[in-house]
């Protein structure tokens, strides 16, 4: 009887630690994973503020669109100025609301 | 064989057999006993990897959270010289790729480079003393999955952060990082401690493939992020300025040029450019990260955006008011120095709104007299010059401010009209600010807000303030201020749909070394703010060494561009008929009479 309990406990160890090794890895990689997207939100970050680039729309503008600048500028007045400009930097804000989440693990 | 023979032999196995035994557990003792400490360690370190986590550096934003400034995450290689077998072959397989992304034909890196770079890496990985060298620091993505198919044990990646700029918008005014991510110059540098974060640290046991052993050891301690910065700069009005101070540099085939627009009522700075003309085979454009931002850290002698001052303290103090006239030649003796105005004029008599107006000299310099040197002295430096804007940017000075017992016999002329003095160009648009702002003076101001590593963020109070004329003086100089514009010698920055009120200034350059001027080298310069009946923004344009010598003429238009395109962004509406001049202003003679012309 005591035989078989060793035999069931050495085979129990085992297929434990079997289990933990494989969670280790996959851990592993789900971790890997979590970088990259974080890697590349990080690239695309960087990808959309170069896009954004005034000399970039500028220049597009220019040589693709074929627009120039205007020898002079002729005000329009609007009928009504409208709602005040928001200058709160939602870019920052939407920024700020991922941030925490980013430090990443090699 | 004989007995004894093998008697023998026996002997010699059993003897041999037993120093075998005696050499094996004297081994066997000294591994698990004597040097079982040492083993130990030498096994931990070959498996426990301590790899310190760079912080991600803080963004930078403008106000609007564009990026200025961003770090991302890119790979850098090291290796581990005791474990490498071959530091040669590993030299050899590693120097093409690390010598650029697709190896040295695409980067233009020739065999020499290449050989060098060999030579670098040989020399790092033969290191058997140390555990950690830097092959290549961030690398790009391709190289790093180029080298990591490699499979080279004992090569492994960390990750770094570098620095981008993704539009080189305000690069002066941003600074620059070095090879460790810290702050160099600008406001990098000044805000080093909250961008920089805190480093983190990873302590992993790793086979040799760099794997990490499953049920090892393991511990993190994430790097905490730098706080990111929210700059008052708009990155619409910076690309703006930028642009026409280019233009203006290029037009008038100028050294460079600087230029500021102040929001009046935060003294937040929305943008402030430096540009430099071409030479060295580089184009006219501005001025990069590792230069200086000279729009705070340059000074040079106003002119006549000075009288600003001189007619306001004798006006504060009672002495005179717009209508005061002074019987003006168009020549004044001072000490051993004869002033003279920029065009000859029979003498006659001026009104103060008219020496402001026509910039007159003889009469700035008569108005200087009256209000006298100790309380000339007292407005320039209420109005902030001889110390610091509060702005406390790197390597900003206080300016050039003689003491009043210090003063020259001529210094009561060439004060009052701006020479014998130099401030930046920062100082000098906060005195145009300050009368926009009914005579009180706010600090300026270029950081809005940060971003700590939870996201939240936190903003930063405004500029202090102090009074430094009253309202009446600064209304006054107000009025006065938009006849300049309207017809007087600033009409060039007349914007359609706008009032406009400034001031023009053109003063020769001084001597580096030495005391004495340049006959043929002019800072011209114009300062002012719009709408000047409800004043917003105020902005000032430096031209350095322009071929067209007036401010009026090379610092106005590009004024007037500037300001009408921040206007725009401000959201201010244009009134229609409002700031155009009725007929076209005759335009000044670009021909140099005196020590200074308006």
């Amino acid at each position: 009887m005591l035989g078989l309990v060793s035999v069931v406990a050495v085979f129990g160890l085992v297929g434990f630690s079997s289990f933990l090794v494989q969670s280790q890895f996959r851990l592993e990689q789900i971790e890997k994973q979590l970088n990259e997207e974080r890697q590349e939100f990080e690239r695309l970050r960087l990808q959309t503020a170069e896009l954004s680039s005034p000399e970039r729309i500028l220049k597009i503008a220019r040589s693709e669109l074929g627009m120039v600048d205007p020898e002079t500028v002729v005000p329009l007045t609007a009928p009504s100025h409208g709602e005040p400009l928001d200058r709160a930097g939602q870019g920052a804000r939407a920024w700020a609301e991922v941030k925490p989440f980013l430090a990443s693990e090699p | 064989m004989t007995p004894a023979s093998v008697r023998r032999r026996v002997v010699w196995f059993f003897v041999s057999l037993s120093l075998a035994y005696v050499a094996i557990g004297w081994r066997l003792v000294e591994v698990q006993a004597l040097s079982a400490d040492r083993y130990a360690a030498l096994g931990r370190s070959q498996r426990v990897r301590q790899v310190e986590l760079a912080a991600e550096r803080g963004t930078i934003f403008d106000r609007d959270g564009n990026e200025l400034a961003l770090s991302i995450p890119q790979q850098t290689v090291w290796a581990d010289p005791r474990l490498v077998d071959d530091p040669a072959a590993y030299a050899r397989q590693l120097a093409p790729l690390l010598a650029g992304p697709g190896g040295p034909s695409e980067r233009g890196v020739g065999p020499v480079q290449q050989a060098e770079l060999e030579r670098t890496l040989l020399e790092r990985l033969s290191k058997r003393g140390a555990g950690f060298v830097y092959l290549q620091r961030k690398v790009d993505d391709e190289t790093a999955a180029k080298v990591a198919a490699l499979q080279l044990p004992g090569v492994d990646f960390v990750p770094e952060s570098k620095r981008h700029y993704p539009s080189d918008l305000a690069a002066s005014t941003l600074g620059l990082v070095g090879t460790d991510n810290e702050g160099l110059g600008g406001l990098e540098l000044k805000y080093e401690d909250l961008l920089s974060g805190r480093p983190g640290e990873l302590v992993v046991e790793r086979d040799p493939q760099g794997r990490e052993i499953p049920l090892g050891m393991k511990r993190y301690t994430p790097p905490e992020p730098g706080s990111d910065l929210v700059l008052t700069i708009d990155h619409g009005i910076q690309f703006e300025a930028e642009r026409a101070l280019k233009s203006a540099v290029d037009e008038f085939g100028a050294k460079g040029g600087r230029a500021v627009v102040v929001d009046i009522g935060t003294g937040d700075i929305l943008a402030m450019a430096n540009v430099t003309a071409g030479h060295d085979g580089r184009p006219t454009g501005p001025d990069g990260h590792e230069e200086r931002n000279r729009a705070v850290t340059d000074v040079y002698e106003p002119g006549s955006t000075n009288k600003v001052i001189t007619v306001a303290g004798a006006i504060e103090e009672g002495l005179v008011s717009p209508d005061t006239g002074f019987v003006v030649p168009d020549h004044l003796a001072v000490a051993d120095h004869v002033f003279s105005d920029h065009d000859p004029h029979p003498t006659e008599t001026y009104s103060v709104r008219r020496i402001l107006v026509e910039s007159s000299n003889i009469g700035a310099i008569m108005i200087g007299k009256t209000l006298g040197k100790v309380r000339l002295d007292r407005y320039l430096r209420e109005f902030g010059f001889g110390k610091e804007t509060g702005l406390d940017f790197p390597g900003e000075p206080a300016g050039l401010l003689l003491d009043p017992d210090d003063w020259y016999p001529t210094s009561i002329g060439t004060v009052p009209i701006g020479n014998g003095l130099a401030v930046t160009a920062l100082q000098m648009i906060d005195v145009y600010a300050t009368v926009a702002n009914q005579g009180v003076l706010r600090e300026p101001r270029l950081v809005r807000a940060t971003v700590d590593a939870d996201g939240e963020r936190h903003d930063r109070p405004l500029g202090s303030t102090r009074r430094v004329i009253t309202e009446q003086t600064a209304e006054l100089m107000r009025s006065m201020l938009i006849d300049v514009v309207r017809e007087g010698t600033g009409t060039k920055a007349a914007i359609p749909g706008y009032l406009v009120a400034g001031k023009t200034g053109t003063a020769r350059k001084p001597f580096e070394n030495g005391r004495g001027y340049y006959d043929d080298r002019y800072m011209a310069s114009f300062a002012g703010f719009a709408p000047a009946d409800e004043p917003r923004l105020a902005a000032i344009v430096v031209i350095d060494e322009p071929s067209g010598v007036y401010g009026g003429i090379v610092a106005a238009p590009a004024f007037a561009r500037i300001m009408q395109h921040a206007l725009r962004i401000e959201g201010v509406p244009p009134v229609p008929g409002v700031g155009v001049p009725e007929e076209p202003p005759p335009a000044p003679k670009p021909v140099v009479t005196g020590d200074d012309v308006a």
